[in-house]
């Protein structure tokens, strides 16, 4: 029941966010192109996001351990 | 003791009757003539001083007390963090837009969205006491950094490389 309601949460926000981006995008009549990234830089940015998902989870599991 | 470092005003004055004599540090929460020892600071003078979008301002007071164990949010590390998702999302907006006034445009009005206002004022009193163990948490930067994220899955995941 509480992993329903989480995933449910999880959803609601990841929509909102989508959701935020699409009109921010929108406002300002701005298109979202896929650039062409290298093999190396997709990486890259796959290992960076993965570094800041990490230390958000770190920091955010020292308060909810404590 | 915890002191945050982060800030953008100035920084609040919290005066302790530090200097009072043991009969005045004695604090009941059930006597309504009691004097705690913080309640000196002037509030109006405190709100006049939150102008910025984040504050955050800690302290913690330990008199005459044995086994206190204090934790706390290490805010510098939050806050170098939040900087870090911040930088990363203008990376991928940069390289996804190709007119860079536009991509500038995009990320100051998103940022400005994502901005919450925060103030986080804290203040612990531990007197003539043992075997405490203290935890304080600094939720609204946790907020703002899970909402960073967020944006930020979100922009990769349009890039098509997750």
């Amino acid at each position: 029941m509480a992993n329903f309601k989480k995933m449910n949460v999880d959803d609601a926000t990841r929509k909102s966010v989508d959701l935020l981006l699409d009109n921010a995008f929108k406002r300002n009549k701005v298109a979202f192109k896929k650039p062409k990234l290298s093999k190396r830089e997709k990486q890259e940015i796959r290992d960076l996001l993965k570094n800041l998902q990490d230390g958000v989870k770190n920091l955010t599991k020292q308060q909810t351990d404590k | 003791m915890g002191e945050s470092k982060v800030w953008a005003g100035d920084r609040p004055t919290v005066k302790c009757n530090s200097t009072a004599g043991a009969a005045d540090r004695k604090w009941s929460a059930l006597d309504p003539a009691s004097f705690h020892p913080l309640s000196e600071q002037d509030t109006e003078e405190l709100e006049a001083t939150v102008k910025t979008i984040q504050e955050s301002f800690e302290q913690i007071i330990i008199k005459d007390s044995a086994d206190v164990e204090v934790t706390t949010t290490d805010t510098q590390a939050a806050v170098n963090l939040q900087v870090a998702l911040q930088a990363a999302i203008t990376l991928i907006i940069s390289i996804s837009v190709a007119d860079s006034s536009e991509a500038e445009r995009l990320t100051t009005d998103l940022m400005g969205n994502l901005k919450t206002h925060q103030v986080n004022r804290q203040q612990t009193y531990i007197e003539n006491s043992r075997g405490v163990r203290v935890t304080t948490t600094d939720t609204d930067l946790a907020v703002n950094l899970q909402l960073l994220l967020q944006v930020l899955v979100s922009l990769v995941a349009r890039l098509d490389i997750l």
